[in-house]
């Protein structure tokens, strides 16, 4: 691919965008007034309606006699509430109450969350059979229901018989309100009577403070004043969290979603495709070119979006309520692998097409599970976890919503970047295939399925594509069964389990279905001496080297490295069951699976992609912020091992006496690691010490020029 | 097909080109030869697998069967090397609506390697040769049907391809723009290139070629100089009546005949 061509063509299709005016306004200017019309419309609509409860007086229908006192109280012209005796009161159900054959319900225990406002009974459920003992009153709850459900009255109080003799007698006056909490006029009518009831309270014991001669407060005994303490931010997050990652992810593939149809589909249909495919071009040049192009649009759509949503939110909120610059950077990040992954999609799916009518029906089942998906975000109780951050779409439109709420775990938004990644990875390699094929590019439309079979090859190593693949599968199939295998208490077993199961088999019959050679793939030669004595040296000093410099650059909390040694040490497994499970089973497993069916695959992008693409993915799946920097160092030195002596044994060598080493002593000298650790760094002079030797075994490691050439 | 001229030395050489597209059979076992500084047409009814096989001689399809080797070098072994000798038009070539003449070519001839001061001389050569100088700043959008064409013939000869493959480039062109193209292609042989013309206009082909292939149902049923088809074709008065004559027998006929015609 030659990358000058690329830019030929990125360039050439930026600048008929540009020059499409529907873009324009489809791309720049229709986010720069959605957010603002959208934020403006919001506060009209709920200003308007707060305006309209608090105008009008709430109907409240009381059914029974209220003491003369608590009646005045609650008619006064500011509690605004139409008192209306006996209104809608089913005859029988008057002469129960009147009578006092129907006993008030139980006050509820106090719910510790959230004040008990509406006192004892308020959320009478009538249909349920259990809840019969405990609530008596079922039969008025229903017909407090009907007449709320007619709109006959906002709301229903019920002061039960002997309220006035009560309130004489000084004792506790029962009275219950029924309301519905699902309209907002009866909540809000709900909310007026509570009020206006506790007012009425207030008075009554004031006037028995007076008449008992008791010091005023006497009976408050506490006065309690609750104070909302979520931060202004996490509220306006709140509303801002559950919409806008929504909006600004739909928004921004919008951009891509209709350059691609452009881009393919759109080109094949004006007749410019074909003399794109006379030129002396690459298909890969092409669709590269094409893609970085749809990616770009996509980005600067995003961008568009970030910066108009955090105008807006700068001049809709007040000063302290802002939210901060580093939360829409951070969310413009996370658009970045999202717009990756949907801009190869969507060009995927556009080639197909005969014409840009053709490309919409196609793309449109695509963008309906995006759209499903981001609107899930707005579920309450939807949140990120570790789950979450695993699935395409949902996992960063829960992270944009996480940082709008102001609560973001470190390690989510490295599993949520990771996921990411390796489906912009995936989706581009499908895209790539999809464009290698000559009648798709000229408008037939017969290869759709021919795309997504893959041939057996006849030996060899396996296919980029067919790798990313399976280690895609591998590791999602990890994750759910960790998640299952949780729940087991011997940690032995399910480690072991997991790297049985769950790296090496599935990786060797990954290998096996590709139909590559397995010899090739991973690695399956003697190396020469030297190289294994280099891989000994390497793999005593090579957690040294990495922890000294990794514990200066991303400091190790110490409760972290603490429960991290706890795990590790198996609830006081023998040694040599440590050894077994934390060292030889990893080395063995772990580098089948990275160093063979994943590098091997990645190694037909390139040596320096393999190298990094597989330490990275090495260091995500150890699933943690604090272990990213060191297992991803660790994966370096082990590729470094695969390709130069074209052998997965030194890989093993090293990583099993690398993980046996630290293992060994954490269960045998935890004193020295505690003398190591105490100032949370691994010390200068150990660490230099670990360096050299580890050049060393590198340096053995090599292999020499004129080996590789006969290679 | 006879072997003279030998396959390795012509400017552009197909040897039993297949092309199925599931079922059907769009064609079915084609060889052809083009050398340096002649002009053949590919003549024959619609749907006969002209633009089929003009696509795979482009390298824009691949064959089923067969191969395409242009100035030796074979399209499906070293496809770019092949491609840059070619340039190819077709009558349904578009232009991109939203840039001029001018920006089409600096796109092509940067695709096409050429470096920017020969591409800047090549383009103000074309736009005096091909009279392009009052649109080639303007919008293809804004351009007439003939002016476009002008455009799409500059494309194709920017790169100075040794081969032209031009697929009905006069189609749905008035005859002043026609007979202009025309003229250009004959340039174009004038300097030695080899062209593969195809049209439905037997007036055109008798005037600009030098050999004829007539296709039928993706075969080439005759092939050689415009009196020598005509004689074979039952003594035909014209081309049209003998394209006619092997329209309507249907069936290809013998190679022997076809072997005659080119030499």
């Amino acid at each position: 691919m030659r990358l000058s061509i690329v830019l030929v063509i990125l360039r050439k299709e930026l600048v008929e965008t540009l020059r499409d005016r529907r873009t324009f306004v489809s791309l720049v200017l229709l986010p720069m007034l959605l957010y603002p019309l959208f934020a403006l419309l919001m506060s009209r609509m709920a200003g308007a309606e707060m305006d309209a409860l608090e105008a009008r007086p709430s109907k409240i229908a009381v059914w029974g006699e209220l003491s003369p006192d608590v009646s005045a109280a609650l008619a006064t012209d500011e509690n605004k509430l139409e008192i209306l005796p006996w209104h809608g009161a089913p005859e029988a159900l008057r002469r129960d109450l009147e009578a006092g054959a129907i006993p008030p319900p139980t006050p509820a225990p106090p719910r510790p969350p959230g004040p008990p406002r509406k006192g004892p009974g308020a959320e009478a459920n009538a249909d349920t059979k259990k809840g019969d003992a405990d609530r008596p009153d079922v039969a008025v709850a229903l017909a407090a229901r009907a007449l709320v459900g007619a709109r006959e009255a906002h709301a229903v109080l019920v002061p039960w018989r002997g309220f006035s003799e009560d309130v004489r007698a000084g004792k506790a006056a029962r009275v219950t309100i029924y309301y519905d909490s699902v309209w907002g006029n009866s909540d809000f009518a709900a909310d007026r009577l509570d009020y206006a009831l506790a007012r009425a309270r207030d008075g009554l014991l004031v006037s028995r403070e007076g008449e008992k001669g008791l010091p005023k407060g006497f009976t408050s005994g506490l006065e309690v004043v609750s104070r909302n303490v979520a931060p202004d931010e996490r509220r306006v997050g709140k509303v801002l969290g559950t919409l806008m990652p929504m909006m600004l992810i739909l928004m921004s593939l919008l951009g891509g979603f209709l350059r691609a149809a452009d881009m393919t589909a759109g080109e094949k249909e004006r007749g410019t495709m074909q003399t794109l495919l006379c030129a002396p071009l690459l298909p890969i040049e092409i669709i590269t070119g094409k893609f970085l192009a749809v990616f770009v649009v996509s980005l600067v759509t995003a961008l568009v979006n970030v910066a108009s949503l955090g105008l807006t939110l700068r001049r809709i909120l007040p000063g302290e309520m802002d939210v901060p610059f580093s939360a829409h950077a951070l969310t413009f990040a996370l658009l970045v692998p999202v717009t990756l992954t949907f801009s190869a999609l969507f060009l995927a799916i556009a080639a197909f097409a005969r014409d840009f009518k053709d490309a919409q029906n196609l793309l449109t089942p695509v963008y309906l599970p995006v759209m499903l998906l981001s609107m899930l975000t707005s579920l309450p109780g939807m949140e990120l976890s570790v789950a979450t951050s695993l699935v395409p779409l949902l996992n960063v439109a829960l992270l944009i919503k996480a940082i709008y709420l102001g609560d973001v775990a470190p390690d989510l938004v490295l599993f949520t970047l990771g996921s990411s990644t390796l489906f912009a990875a995936l989706t581009l390699v499908f895209a790539a295939r999809v464009f290698e094929r000559e009648d798709v590019l000229l408008g037939g439309r017969g290869s759709f399925r021919a795309v997504f079979t893959f041939e057996r090859q006849k030996g060899g190593i396996p296919s980029l594509g067919f790798s990313l693949g399976a280690f895609a599968v591998i590791f999602v199939v990890m994750f759910y069964a960790s998640v299952l295998l949780e729940k087991t208490t011997n940690k032995t077993a399910q480690l072991a389990g997991t790297q049985l199961g769950l790296f090496f088999l599935p990786a060797l019959a990954a290998i096996a279905a590709s139909g590559a050679s397995m010899r090739e793939t991973l690695g399956l030669r003697m190396p020469r001496p030297r190289a294994l004595v280099g891989a000994v040296l390497a793999g005593l000093s090579g957690g040294a080297a990495v922890s000294a410099l990794a514990t200066r650059l991303v400091p190790v909390p110490r409760e972290f490295a603490d429960k991290l040694g706890d795990a590790l040490l198996l609830d006081g497994q023998p040694l040599w069951v440590l050894l077994i499970v934390i060292a030889v089973l990893p080395a063995l497993c772990e580098e089948t699976l990275f160093r063979g069916l994943l590098f091997s695959g990645l190694s037909r992008a390139g040596f320096a992609v393999a190298l990094i693409a597989s330490s990275l993915l090495f260091g995500l799946a150890h699933g943690s912020i604090y272990r990213l920097l060191p297992t991803f160092s660790l994966g370096l030195l082990l590729g470094y091992a695969r390709h130069e002596t074209r052998s997965l044994l030194p890989g093993i060598v090293v990583h099993g006496i690398n993980n046996a080493l630290a293992i060994t002593i954490l269960a045998v000298r935890p004193a020295w690691l505690e003398k190591l650790l105490q100032t949370d760094q691994v010390p200068v002079g150990l660490g230099a010490a670990a360096a050299l030797v580890l050049a060393l075994g590198i340096y053995l490691m090599r292999e020499p020029r004129e080996a590789k050439t006969r290679a | 097909m006879s072997p003279e001229p030998s396959a390795t030395d012509a400017a552009l050489a197909a040897e039993g080109l297949v092309k199925h597209y599931g079922a059907t059979i769009a064609v079915a076992g084609l060889d052809l030869v083009v050398r340096p500084g002649e002009v053949v047409g590919l003549l024959g009814p619609n749907g006969a697998g002209k633009t089929t096989a003009l696509r795979m001689l482009a390298g824009i399809l691949r064959p089923t069967e067969g191969r395409v080797r242009i100035g030796g070098i074979d399209m499906a072994e070293r496809p770019l090397e092949a491609k840059a000798l070619i340039g190819f038009l077709s009558g349904d070539t578009q232009l991109y609506q939203r840039l001029s003449p001018r920006e089409t070519l600096q796109y092509f001839g940067r695709l096409h390697g050429l470096s920017e001061a020969r591409l800047a001389a090549r383009i103000d050569d074309l736009v005096r040769d091909l009279e392009m100088a009052s649109f080639a700043d303007r919008p293809s959008a804004t351009l007439s049907a003939g002016q476009k064409q002008r455009a799409n013939i500059a494309r194709a000869f920017l790169h100075e391809p040794s081969v032209l493959i031009l697929d009905e480039p006069t189609n749905a062109l008035d005859v002043l723009s026609g007979r202009f193209i025309v003229e250009s292609i004959r340039k174009e042989r004038a300097k030695g290139r080899a062209i593969l013309f195809s049209t439905h206009i037997m007036s055109e082909a008798e005037y600009l070629c030098d050999r004829i292939a007539l296709i039928h149902e993706g075969r080439i049923v005759d092939e050689g100089e415009v009196p020598a088809l005509c004689a074979r074709a039952g003594g035909a008065n014209n081309l049209t009546d003998a394209f006619l004559y092997h329209v309507e027998r249907g069936a290809p006929r013998a190679d022997g005949a076809a072997s005659g015609g080119a030499a």
